[in-house]
């Protein structure tokens, strides 16, 4: 996974990093099912492709080997789209788990301590002048005319979740 | 960028800027003060050079000569104080450069925004004085020369507008290439200089270009020569082998230094020519081709703006080479694409656009180009030239479109290439009814003292005569013609292929000498007599079709390029075979 | 799809102070710090993310154009956030095997693609000096491109057609079957304002290619943006330049229908105010289209290669057309389709004589292919030439008046249409097997018409022996 994303002043970050690790499991064992799955439904395509194959060299029939090789190309298109669909389900399983979380530490996000910091980087972007205000989900948000900043847990496991790129991606590669 | 940094004598300073505007290649800045047009910028923390092309008392309009990309307002500027200038150098001789001179060797394999380098460590050469204390060199004198490891030498000059008495002189031997070779009249004068690329050299005077370039290719040799100092333009739609016959020109023909602006075009020809110019020998000295060669490299996907001052870069080193006293040859490759980003400048700008879209002062920026060549006398006294060849790619192939109409007001010679003769594999396709040399007149003899006039004359009649009959021929065919005018189509094939053609890939013919030329053009010319005479006294003219051309034809191919025996020898094997007239 | 904001730099800040929508653009007041051409997200009030690019930064206002236009958006309830830096794109391996939208989207229903690193789409300049000229070829499977117009690695050599022409399918079947002799090949097809039923059919053909995990397809439908048309082929480069250059494989990039490229360039271009050149296209088309043809070559001390075949329709036929003419210009070469031919049912319909690989020496003939490819490329396209004149001189004079050598030419064009060109969309051949065509044609001509070959291979040929 990747660093925690708002630099050592981060202060959720071992938290994120925490939540992440255990939402990947759950998501590791979804892909492996799909995988489990297209490999069942290409197996019986084969099967049936044999057998298809078959029955066409007792026709003597050439359409009968492409119609089988058809019958393989679209099991394979078939347990592609399955597995990519796993994989899809499995990040947006991540992303969901990930927020749910998230909003369990929202005591520790409601910290005086922690909402002063964030309030420092409210400040370092938008002037002295932003107004800062406490966010009932914990963080805070800034805003000033025209401009917002927004460090709710949620906003920065978002952005968090935005940068996890290969991180995420071990998650089918095995 | 050590060479963009360098200040010269009597340089502003301005004062510190911020960026206050960026759409793409256009940046405005604020007017600090002492900023002067075509002063040189380094924009934000990339330091991307821009040079400026507009200003108002608050606001400086400039082209950045890099990708903007991530340039912001508020970010700073920092005005040079002086203009966009080339370090001239003799260590520029066999080097690879970008638009605004800077060396590509030490850059990395991609060019991105702020990665150009600096020089490489300089050379060191060997210094011969040619001066002694005391004595008074005016502007343009040489104060010695510089030998560098290549083996080229080249003088040391006292630089324009400079002179006076020789206070000191350094003793020969090895010298740093920035060290301080002679003081003269209180000016120090180094082997390298700076120079503004847009303002031409001075030179004491111009002197008419009565010389001729031996180009080694026969069509332009012999029918539409070009002289030294001279100008010509090159157009030719795609696949005609308009790059092709400018690289065989850079490599054979007989100057002293070639500068190579590829001028937006493409990575991989550009490539080539590295590595072509890197291996092959120079007929003339035994030393390597790129010895003699500055390539200024700026392919189509460089940025637009370098491209626009690669031309003027160009032109200064030849200039720089020139007053040295060499015969210097520019070949810009291709100068449609450097309109094309004067172009898209002005349309940023807001400029008002003219014909299809480019600037009104397209023409005259033209001539300003083109008004570089000439013949000169050097402020020193001696003789030089520099020789510009322009590559026009007209969209299209039409040759009415700006670009082409207006470089052909400022231009001596036009080297028209014709699709339809490289469909038809006619290598040079070089268009002897569409191309023109104002040059022909005063060169009436080739660099041997033979006269070129007559024999010129006569081959441009046959082709002549031939392109006339070729309707008439597609029409009834050549049977139904008069003897007389049987044997000139046959005279025109027997000049297009036994003289004209020349390939660029073949090992004896890729270039060609005046006396090759002549002793080809002689042979052709008399077997077509022959046929004339066979004809008038009453051969048949299938009789004389009939007779075995082959070893005409194929004697450029068997002779090698400064040969002229075998071009006598197929003469007479033909003349022999056609018999004499009854 | 985003922008490199440091993890380390301050908090984003979105803007919510739109002044303007106009067209494709909006006016952000108020920025700091923001560049030019960097990237933005806008967020509607509907939760919706459209993505843009900054177009100008004048003091504190930013003008954005929309990939996705402003249709719907409310200025007063729509926030925009500025990536810091230029459009950058994951690169790696995660792209083979999926199929995405003309911006990275992913289009086959599986998760956004990720990389370990970004690179900016935009790309660099490859230094002319550490260019590798291009060598050894690209075999296409196509016994018309690969015995006469030999495609070599890192070249760009684009189709051009015209509309009713299968140069679609010609480009799918190139992607489909293009191999380079064991060594590691992927190909990137970036397909470019496609009508929905074309880019089901170009799914399905590359289907095995896409399994193999051999290929990246990225699919910009006729009815997506017209801004993200522009992005398409950047895309598609960034990512085969990481897998060439990186990852050390030859990458085949197809990219296909340059002409709709160029038309929503001129579209955006219009939409900006700009003057027009040649046609209303813009100025600098030629610069524009270079800067995606020139991503191609070889970089010296790195293994791969980048070859691009843009595939281009020329609007009524007419080379002199801006797209075709610009793209002759900066292209080694083209292979031109021929609606004669395509009414004579042969397919590919490739005009050999119209045709021709600027590099094919590099790629093509002893040490690289076969020893006799060159002869054989040359002999056969002098042959095609002289079929052609006794054609055009038959049709005026009649055939009677064609001499025996006329006529043997005459004879050859038919059996070259049907033996050598006419090959079928699902038929793969191999090198052999397709000069061997070109040698079955050559040999119904009488030997003494072979002299570009070595005269005891001809002689060997003709007496039934092996060469």
């Amino acid at each position: 996974m990747t660093p925690a994303a708002t630099g050592p002043a981060d202060p959720l970050a071992p938290v994120r990093a925490a939540l992440l690790r255990a939402a990947e499991e759950d998501a590791g064992r979804l892909v492996a099912a799909a995988r489990h799955d297209a490999g069942a439904t290409l197996a019986k395509a084969r099967a049936a492709a044999a057998a298809t194959l078959r029955e066409a060299r007792r026709h003597g029939a050439e359409d009968g080997a492409r119609a089988a090789a058809a019958g393989v190309a679209e099991a394979r298109r078939t347990a592609r789209a399955r597995l990519l669909e796993a994989q899809a389900d499995a990040y947006q399983e991540l992303r969901r788990q990930v927020l749910v979380r998230v909003r369990r530490y929202r005591r520790e996000a409601c910290a005086p301590e922690v909402r002063e910091r964030l309030a420092r980087q409210v400040y370092r972007a938008l002037g002295p002048g932003a107004a800062v205000a406490a966010h009932p989900a914990g963080g805070v948000t800034g805003t000033a005319p025209g401009r917002r900043v927004d460090l709710t847990p949620e906003a920065l496991a978002a952005r968090v979740l935005d940068r996890a790129g290969p991180g995420v991606e071990e998650l089918w590669r095995s | 960028m050590a060479e963009l940094t360098a200040a010269g004598p009597g340089a502003r300073r301005p004062a510190a800027s911020r960026i206050l505007r960026v759409a793409g290649p256009l940046v405005e800045v604020a007017n600090t003060g002492r900023i002067a047009m075509n002063d040189l910028l380094l924009l934000g923390p990339a330091q991307v050079p821009a040079e400026v092309v507009a200003l108002t008392t608050s606001r400086v309009t400039a082209q950045a000569y890099e990708y903007t990309g991530g340039l912001a307002p508020g970010q700073p500027c920092r005005p040079l104080g002086h203009p966009v200038t080339a370090r001239l150098s003799p260590a520029l001789l066999g080097g690879v450069y970008d638009g605004l001179l800077r060396p590509l060797a030490t850059a990395g394999d991609r060019l991105a925004p702020g990665t150009a380098t600096g020089p490489a460590p300089g050379p060191r050469w060997r210094f011969t004085p040619a001066v002694a204390t005391g004595a008074q060199a005016g502007e343009g004198t040489a104060i010695g020369e510089v030998c560098t490891e290549g083996g080229q030498r080249t003088r040391v000059l006292v630089p324009p507008g400079r002179g006076g008495e020789v206070g000191h002189v350094a003793d020969p031997g090895d010298q740093a290439e920035d060290a301080v070779l002679a003081v003269v009249g209180g000016t120090e004068i180094r082997a390298v200089t700076d120079w503004p690329v847009r303002r031409p050299r001075p030179v004491r005077e111009r002197v008419p270009a009565r010389h001729p370039l031996t180009t080694g290719q026969r069509v332009i040799d012999l029918l539409f020569p070009v002289a030294r100092g001279s100008t010509v333009a090159v157009p030719g739609g795609f696949g005609t082998g308009k790059t092709v016959l400018l690289q065989q020109i850079a490599k054979w023909c007989d100057a002293d230094v070639i500068v190579y602006v590829g001028c937006g075009e493409r990575g991989n020809e550009m490539a080539e020519v590295i590595a072509d110019f890197a291996e092959l020998p120079d007929p003339r000295t035994g030393g390597r081709l790129a010895d003699r060669t500055v390539i200024i490299a700026n392919t189509s996907n460089m940025p637009m703006m370098a491209r626009e001052a690669s031309i003027h870069t160009g032109a200064t080193v030849a200039e720089y080479f020139r007053d040295t006293g060499r015969d210097v040859v520019v070949i810009a490759d291709s100068t449609s694409r450097w309109a094309e980003a004067l172009r898209e400048f002005a349309s940023r700008t807001g400029e008002l656009p003219a014909e299809e879209g480019y600037p009104a002062g397209l023409a005259s920026a033209l001539a300003a180009f083109y008004e570089r060549a000439g013949a000169v006398r050097t402020l020193g006294a001696g003789p030089g030239s520099v020789t510009v060849l322009g590559a026009v790619s007209p969209p299209g192939g039409d040759l009415a479109e700006p670009v082409t109409a207006h470089t052909e007001r400022c231009v001596r010679g036009r080297w028209a290439l014709d699709r339809d003769l490289a469909y038809a594999r006619h290598y040079p396709a070089l268009s002897w009814s569409q191309s023109f040399s104002r040059d022909a007149d005063v060169l009436t003899a080739d660099p041997a003292g033979r006269d070129t006039t007559g024999r010129r004359a006569a081959v441009a009649g046959l082709l002549a005569e031939a392109d006339r009959l070729a309707d008439l021929v597609d029409l009834v065919g050549a049977g139904a013609l008069p003897p007389p005018e049987r044997v000139s189509v046959l005279a025109g094939r027997l000049v297009r292929e036994g003289l004209l053609q020349q390939s660029a890939l073949s090992a004896n013919d890729a270039h060609c000498t005046p006396a090759k030329t002549a002793a080809l053009a002689d042979a052709v010319l008399a077997v077509v007599a022959r046929c004339r005479s066979l004809v008038a006294s009453g051969t048949p003219p299938e009789d004389v079709e009939r007779a075995d051309f082959t070893p005409l034809l194929r004697a450029r191919e068997d002779a090698g390029p400064d040969d002229t025996a075998p071009v006598h020898a197929a003469r007479d094997t033909v003349l022999t075979a056609l018999g004499g007239p009854r | 799809m985003s922008g490199a904001n440091g993890p380390d730099g301050p908090p984003p800040v979105t803007y919510t102070s739109v002044r303007e929508l106009r067209g494709p653009l909006a006016v952000v007041t108020g920025v700091q710090g923001v560049g030019w051409d960097e990237f933005a997200t806008l967020t509607l009030a509907s939760g919706e993310r459209r993505y843009g690019v900054v177009l100008e930064v004048r003091d504190d206002i930013a003008v954005v154009e929309v990939l996705e236009g402003t249709g719907g958006m409310d200025p007063a309830r729509l926030r925009v956030a500025f990536a810091g830096s230029p459009l950058t794109v994951p690169v790696g391996e995660g792209w083979l095997g999926r199929t995405c939208d003309g911006r990275g989207a992913p289009r086959d229903g599986g998760p956004p693609v990720f990389g370990r690193e970004s690179a900016p789409v935009e790309g660099a300049a490859i230094n002319p000096v550490r260019r590798r000229p291009p060598g050894e070829p690209v075999l296409t499977g196509i016994a018309a491109v690969d015995a006469l117009t030999t495609l070599v690695r890192g070249q760009k050599l684009p189709v051009f057609s015209a509309a009713g022409l299968p140069h679609l399918e010609l480009a799918v079947q190139i992607a489909a079957q293009a191999t380079t002799a064991g060594e590691r090949f992927s190909v990137v097809f970036a397909g470019m304002g496609l009508t929905h039923a074309d880019a089901f059919a170009v799914r399905d053909a590359l289907e095995e290619r896409a399994a193999a995990g051999e290929l990246c397809l990225l699919l910009n439908t006729a009815d997506d943006p017209v801004i993200e048309r522009l992005l398409t082929p950047r895309l598609a480069l960034t990512v085969a330049e990481h897998l060439a250059f990186d990852g050390g494989r030859h990458v085949l990039v197809v990219m296909t229908d340059m002409t709709s490229y160029a038309e929503a360039l001129r579209e955006v271009s219009a939409a900006r105010g700009e003057v027009p050149a040649r046609r209303a296209y813009p100025g600098y088309l030629y610069s524009d289209l270079a800067s995606l043809y020139e991503r191609c070559g070889r970089i010296a001390g790195r293994p791969g290669s980048v070859t691009v075949v843009p595939v281009l329709t020329m609007p009524a036929g007419d080379l002199t057309h801006p797209v075709p003419d610009l793209t002759g210009y900066i292209t080694e070469g083209q292979i031109v389709l021929s609606p004669e031919i395509h009414a004579a049912g042969v397919y590919p319909p490739v005009d050999a004589l119209s045709s021709l690989s600027r590099l094919m020496r590099r790629g093509a003939g002893p040490g690289r292919t076969r020893p006799d490819h060159l002869d054989v490329a040359a002999q056969l396209t002098a042959a095609l030439a002289r079929a052609r004149q006794a054609a055009e001189l038959a049709a005026l004079a009649g055939e009677t008046a064609l001499s025996p050598a006329d006529r043997s030419y005459l004879a050859l064009y038919p059996v070259y249409l049907r033996d050598f060109l006419d090959q079928g969309r699902d038929r793969t051949l191999t090198l052999d097997e397709s000069l061997e065509r070109a040698w079955r044609v050559l040999l119904t001509l009488p030997p003494g018409e072979l002299g570009m070959l070595p005269a005891a291979v001809v002689r060997a040929r003709t007496t039934g022996a092996a060469p």
